[in-house]
Protein backbone atom coordinates (compact mmCIF):
# COMPACT_ATOMS: atom_id res chain seq x y z
CA UNK A 1 0.00 0.00 0.00
CA UNK A 2 2.38 2.15 1.13
CA UNK A 3 4.88 1.42 -2.40
CA UNK A 4 1.11 2.73 -4.19
CA UNK A 5 0.57 6.01 -2.46
CA UNK A 6 4.06 6.75 -2.78
CA UNK A 7 4.21 5.46 -6.12
CA UNK A 8 0.53 7.70 -6.92
CA UNK A 9 2.16 10.44 -5.53
CA UNK A 10 5.57 10.98 -7.63
CA UNK A 11 3.24 10.19 -10.94
CA UNK A 12 1.06 12.70 -9.72
CA UNK A 13 4.04 15.17 -9.18
CA UNK A 14 5.32 14.55 -12.48
CA UNK A 15 2.34 15.42 -14.75
CA UNK A 16 1.69 18.50 -12.45
CA UNK A 17 5.14 19.58 -13.27
CA UNK A 18 4.59 18.59 -16.92
CA UNK A 19 1.20 20.52 -16.72
CA UNK A 20 2.63 23.84 -15.45
CA UNK A 21 5.16 23.82 -17.85
CA UNK A 22 2.71 23.60 -20.70
CA UNK A 23 0.86 25.90 -19.06
CA UNK A 24 3.38 28.53 -18.56
CA UNK A 25 4.31 27.99 -22.21
CA UNK A 26 0.94 28.21 -23.34
CA UNK A 27 0.55 31.79 -21.01
CA UNK A 28 3.68 32.91 -22.73
CA UNK A 29 2.72 32.67 -26.58
CA UNK A 30 -0.62 34.39 -25.94
CA UNK A 31 1.09 37.08 -23.67
CA UNK A 32 2.85 37.38 -27.30
CA UNK A 33 -0.12 37.60 -29.56
CA UNK A 34 -1.42 40.21 -27.18
CA UNK A 35 1.27 42.46 -27.31
CA UNK A 36 -1.04 44.95 -29.26
CA UNK A 37 -3.98 44.97 -26.69
CA UNK A 38 -4.39 48.07 -24.64
CA UNK B 1 10.62 30.94 -27.79
CA UNK B 2 11.87 34.34 -28.63
CA UNK B 3 15.25 35.25 -28.60
CA UNK B 4 16.96 37.98 -26.99
CA UNK B 5 18.92 39.10 -30.57
CA UNK B 6 16.67 42.13 -31.07
CA UNK B 7 16.82 43.75 -27.29
CA UNK B 8 19.55 46.26 -26.76
CA UNK B 9 20.41 48.14 -23.88
CA UNK B 10 20.73 52.21 -24.38
CA UNK B 11 22.94 54.51 -22.17
CA UNK B 12 23.80 54.33 -19.14
CA UNK B 13 21.92 51.18 -18.91
CA UNK B 14 24.62 49.55 -20.81
CA UNK B 15 27.09 50.30 -18.79
CA UNK B 16 26.09 49.30 -15.75
CA UNK B 17 27.25 46.09 -13.97
CA UNK B 18 25.58 43.07 -14.87
CA UNK B 19 23.64 42.28 -11.92
CA UNK B 20 21.90 45.61 -12.03
CA UNK B 21 21.40 46.04 -15.80
CA UNK B 22 19.23 42.41 -15.33
CA UNK B 23 16.95 44.63 -13.08
CA UNK B 24 15.58 46.23 -16.22
CA UNK B 25 12.64 43.68 -17.45
CA UNK B 26 13.80 44.57 -21.08
CA UNK B 27 17.44 42.55 -19.55
CA UNK B 28 15.64 39.90 -17.36
CA UNK B 29 13.27 38.79 -20.49
CA UNK B 30 15.94 37.41 -23.18
CA UNK B 31 18.50 36.83 -19.98
CA UNK B 32 15.80 34.53 -18.86
CA UNK B 33 14.82 32.99 -22.11
CA UNK B 34 18.40 31.52 -22.78
CA UNK B 35 18.70 29.90 -19.10
CA UNK B 36 15.28 28.38 -19.37
CA UNK B 37 15.68 25.20 -21.74
CA UNK B 38 19.09 24.27 -19.52
CA UNK B 39 17.39 24.66 -16.75
CA UNK B 40 14.56 21.93 -17.86
CA UNK B 41 17.03 20.05 -19.38
CA UNK B 42 18.92 19.84 -16.11
CA UNK B 43 15.74 19.74 -13.75
CA UNK B 44 14.57 16.04 -16.00
CA UNK B 45 18.34 14.81 -15.96
CA UNK B 46 18.75 15.11 -12.12
CA UNK B 47 15.36 14.48 -11.21
CA UNK B 48 15.64 10.95 -13.05
CA UNK B 49 19.25 10.29 -11.72
CA UNK B 50 17.99 11.58 -7.73
CA UNK B 51 14.80 9.21 -7.92
CA UNK B 52 16.38 5.89 -9.84
CA UNK B 53 18.66 5.75 -6.92
CA UNK B 54 17.09 7.52 -4.12
CA UNK B 55 13.87 4.26 -5.10
CA UNK B 56 15.86 1.45 -7.09
CA UNK B 57 19.18 1.97 -6.02
CA UNK B 58 19.27 3.07 -1.97
CA UNK B 59 18.55 0.28 0.49
CA UNK B 60 15.68 0.52 2.70
CA UNK B 61 15.59 1.72 5.95
CA UNK B 62 16.30 -0.54 8.92
CA UNK B 63 13.33 1.15 10.80
CA UNK B 64 10.97 2.57 8.56
CA UNK B 65 11.23 -0.23 5.80
CA UNK B 66 10.26 1.21 1.95
CA UNK B 67 8.32 4.04 3.79
CA UNK B 68 11.56 6.80 4.03
CA UNK B 69 11.39 6.26 0.10
CA UNK B 70 8.82 9.56 0.13
CA UNK B 71 11.49 11.17 1.23
CA UNK B 72 13.19 12.09 -1.79
CA UNK B 73 10.20 13.81 -2.67
CA UNK B 74 9.21 15.84 1.02
CA UNK B 75 12.34 16.97 1.80
CA UNK B 76 13.03 19.01 -1.42
CA UNK B 77 9.63 19.68 -1.22
CA UNK B 78 10.10 21.51 2.22
CA UNK B 79 13.39 23.54 1.61
CA UNK B 80 11.71 24.84 -1.85
CA UNK B 81 8.56 25.77 -0.13
CA UNK B 82 10.54 27.91 2.40
CA UNK B 83 13.53 29.27 0.95
CA UNK B 84 10.56 30.30 -1.80
CA UNK B 85 8.74 32.66 0.85
CA UNK B 86 12.09 33.92 2.18
CA UNK B 87 12.85 34.91 -1.80
CA UNK B 88 9.29 36.33 -2.14
CA UNK B 89 9.88 38.52 0.92
CA UNK B 90 13.75 39.74 -0.33
CA UNK B 91 12.30 40.62 -3.31
CA UNK B 92 9.29 42.24 -1.78
CA UNK B 93 11.42 44.05 0.09
CA UNK B 94 13.77 45.30 -2.54
CA UNK B 95 10.58 46.42 -4.28
CA UNK B 96 9.42 48.21 -1.75
CA UNK B 97 12.77 49.90 -1.36
CA UNK B 98 13.51 50.66 -4.49
CA UNK B 99 10.21 50.73 -6.44
CA UNK B 100 11.84 48.11 -9.15
CA UNK B 101 9.18 46.47 -11.30
CA UNK B 102 11.10 43.48 -11.36
CA UNK B 103 11.41 42.55 -8.10
CA UNK B 104 8.01 42.72 -7.74
CA UNK B 105 7.24 40.55 -10.34
CA UNK B 106 9.80 37.78 -9.45
CA UNK B 107 8.01 38.17 -6.01
CA UNK B 108 4.90 37.18 -7.37
CA UNK B 109 6.41 34.45 -9.77
CA UNK B 110 7.46 32.78 -7.08
CA UNK B 111 4.32 32.22 -5.19
CA UNK B 112 2.12 29.71 -7.18
CA UNK B 113 5.92 27.49 -7.16
CA UNK B 114 5.92 27.80 -3.71
CA UNK B 115 2.53 27.17 -2.72
CA UNK B 116 2.90 24.28 -4.95
CA UNK B 117 5.67 22.73 -3.07
CA UNK B 118 3.97 23.63 0.41
CA UNK B 119 0.85 21.53 -0.42
CA UNK B 120 3.27 18.84 -1.70
CA UNK B 121 5.11 18.74 1.99
CA UNK B 122 2.72 18.52 3.79
CA UNK B 123 1.12 15.98 1.14
CA UNK B 124 4.14 13.83 1.36
CA UNK B 125 4.55 14.14 4.93
CA UNK B 126 0.83 12.77 5.55
CA UNK B 127 1.70 9.77 3.25
CA UNK B 128 4.96 9.34 5.59
CA UNK B 129 3.00 9.48 8.75
CA UNK B 130 0.79 7.03 8.44
CA UNK B 131 3.00 4.18 8.07
CA UNK B 132 5.84 5.43 10.28
CA UNK B 133 3.44 7.42 12.96
CA UNK B 134 0.19 5.61 12.67
CA UNK B 135 -1.59 9.08 11.60
CA UNK B 136 -2.10 10.86 8.88
CA UNK B 137 -1.59 14.27 10.46
CA UNK B 138 -1.15 15.79 14.01
CA UNK B 139 -1.53 19.39 15.23
CA UNK B 140 2.34 19.56 15.85
CA UNK B 141 4.79 22.51 16.01
CA UNK B 142 6.44 21.35 12.84
CA UNK B 143 2.94 20.44 10.76
CA UNK B 144 1.24 23.12 11.77
CA UNK B 145 3.78 25.74 11.03
CA UNK B 146 4.31 24.43 7.63
CA UNK B 147 0.50 24.54 7.05
CA UNK B 148 0.47 28.01 8.27
CA UNK B 149 3.07 28.96 5.30
CA UNK B 150 0.75 27.16 3.17
CA UNK B 151 -1.92 29.84 4.25
CA UNK B 152 0.43 32.45 3.54
CA UNK B 153 0.87 31.28 -0.11
CA UNK B 154 -2.80 31.31 -0.34
CA UNK B 155 -3.81 34.50 1.14
CA UNK B 156 -0.70 36.07 -0.72
CA UNK B 157 -2.33 35.26 -3.95
CA UNK B 158 -5.66 35.99 -3.16
CA UNK B 159 -4.61 39.38 -1.99
CA UNK B 160 -2.59 39.79 -5.50
CA UNK B 161 -6.48 38.54 -7.39
CA UNK B 162 -8.60 41.02 -5.26
CA UNK B 163 -6.36 44.45 -6.00
CA UNK B 164 -7.06 45.34 -9.35
CA UNK B 165 -4.24 47.79 -9.88
CA UNK B 166 -1.24 46.18 -10.06
CA UNK B 167 1.05 48.84 -8.22
CA UNK B 168 -1.17 48.87 -4.94
CA UNK B 169 -1.58 44.52 -5.23
CA UNK B 170 2.46 44.19 -5.84
CA UNK B 171 3.07 47.01 -2.43
CA UNK B 172 0.19 44.95 -0.57
CA UNK B 173 1.93 41.73 -1.58
CA UNK B 174 5.09 42.72 -0.30
CA UNK B 175 4.19 43.82 3.27
CA UNK B 176 2.10 40.39 3.82
CA UNK B 177 5.02 38.70 2.58
CA UNK B 178 7.29 40.77 4.86
CA UNK B 179 4.85 40.43 7.88
CA UNK B 180 4.92 36.27 7.63
CA UNK B 181 8.29 35.94 6.74
CA UNK B 182 8.89 35.14 10.79
CA UNK B 183 6.84 31.69 10.53
CA UNK B 184 10.10 30.04 8.40
CA UNK B 185 12.81 30.21 11.20
CA UNK B 186 9.82 29.18 13.18
CA UNK B 187 9.16 25.94 11.36
CA UNK B 188 13.15 25.82 10.95
CA UNK B 189 13.90 25.75 14.38
CA UNK B 190 9.91 23.83 16.00
CA UNK B 191 12.18 20.83 16.28
CA UNK B 192 14.13 21.68 18.45
CA UNK B 193 12.05 24.43 20.31
CA UNK B 194 8.87 22.26 21.03
CA UNK B 195 8.49 18.60 21.99
CA UNK B 196 7.42 17.30 18.22
CA UNK B 197 6.54 13.49 16.48
CA UNK B 198 8.61 14.97 13.51
CA UNK B 199 12.16 14.32 13.77
CA UNK B 200 14.94 16.69 13.42
CA UNK B 201 16.93 17.68 10.76
CA UNK B 202 19.32 14.42 9.08
CA UNK B 203 21.34 16.82 7.05
CA UNK B 204 23.08 19.92 8.44
CA UNK B 205 26.61 21.76 8.21
CA UNK B 206 28.25 19.34 10.31
CA UNK B 207 27.47 16.16 8.38
CA UNK B 208 24.59 13.83 7.54
CA UNK B 209 22.85 10.78 9.32
CA UNK B 210 22.05 9.57 6.17
CA UNK B 211 23.69 6.78 4.26
CA UNK B 212 25.93 8.01 1.37
CA UNK B 213 23.74 6.47 -1.56
CA UNK B 214 20.45 7.96 0.53
CA UNK B 215 22.23 11.57 0.47
CA UNK B 216 23.39 11.19 -2.91
CA UNK B 217 19.69 10.58 -4.26
CA UNK B 218 18.26 13.07 -1.81
CA UNK B 219 20.84 15.56 -3.23
CA UNK B 220 20.30 14.94 -6.51
CA UNK B 221 16.58 14.77 -6.69
CA UNK B 222 16.74 18.52 -4.44
CA UNK B 223 18.77 19.58 -7.23
CA UNK B 224 16.37 18.44 -9.78
CA UNK B 225 13.30 20.02 -7.99
CA UNK B 226 15.20 22.96 -7.45
CA UNK B 227 16.09 23.82 -10.94
CA UNK B 228 11.86 22.63 -12.20
CA UNK B 229 11.26 25.56 -9.37
CA UNK B 230 13.40 27.80 -10.60
CA UNK B 231 12.90 27.34 -14.31
CA UNK B 232 8.95 27.68 -13.37
CA UNK B 233 9.92 31.15 -11.73
CA UNK B 234 11.91 32.27 -14.61
CA UNK B 235 9.11 31.23 -16.59
CA UNK B 236 6.14 33.02 -15.26
CA UNK B 237 8.04 36.19 -14.66
CA UNK B 238 8.73 36.47 -18.17
CA UNK B 239 5.00 36.04 -18.54
CA UNK B 240 4.40 38.99 -16.61
CA UNK B 241 7.12 41.23 -17.63
CA UNK B 242 5.13 40.24 -21.66
CA UNK B 243 1.67 40.92 -19.89
CA UNK B 244 2.44 44.15 -18.35
CA UNK B 245 4.96 45.77 -20.50
CA UNK B 246 2.88 44.97 -23.62
CA UNK B 247 2.64 48.19 -25.01
CA UNK B 248 6.70 48.99 -24.39
CA UNK B 249 8.56 49.29 -27.89
CA UNK B 250 10.99 46.46 -26.97
CA UNK B 251 8.15 44.09 -26.74
CA UNK B 252 6.73 45.50 -29.78
CA UNK B 253 9.90 44.45 -31.15
CA UNK B 254 10.03 41.05 -30.22
CA UNK B 255 9.50 38.26 -32.59
CA UNK B 256 7.16 35.68 -31.77
CA UNK B 257 3.68 35.10 -32.49
CA UNK B 258 1.64 36.76 -34.86
CA UNK B 259 0.00 39.75 -33.50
Amino acid sequence: MTALYIGGSVGLVAVFMLAESLQLLRRHRAALANRNTP
Amino acid sequence: MSSASTTTLPGAAARSPRWQRLASPQAFYPWAGRLLPWLRAAAVLLLAAGLYIGFIVAPTDAQQGEAYRILYVHVPAAWIAMVSYLAMAFWGAVGLAWNTRLSFMVMRALAPTGAAFAFLCLWTGALWGKPTWGTWWVWDARLTSVLLLLFLYIGFLALQAAIDDPRRADRAGAVLALAGVVNVPVIYFSVQWWNTLHQGASITVRGSALHNTMLWGLLLSALGFWTYAIASVLARARCMVLERERQAEWVQRLPGAAR
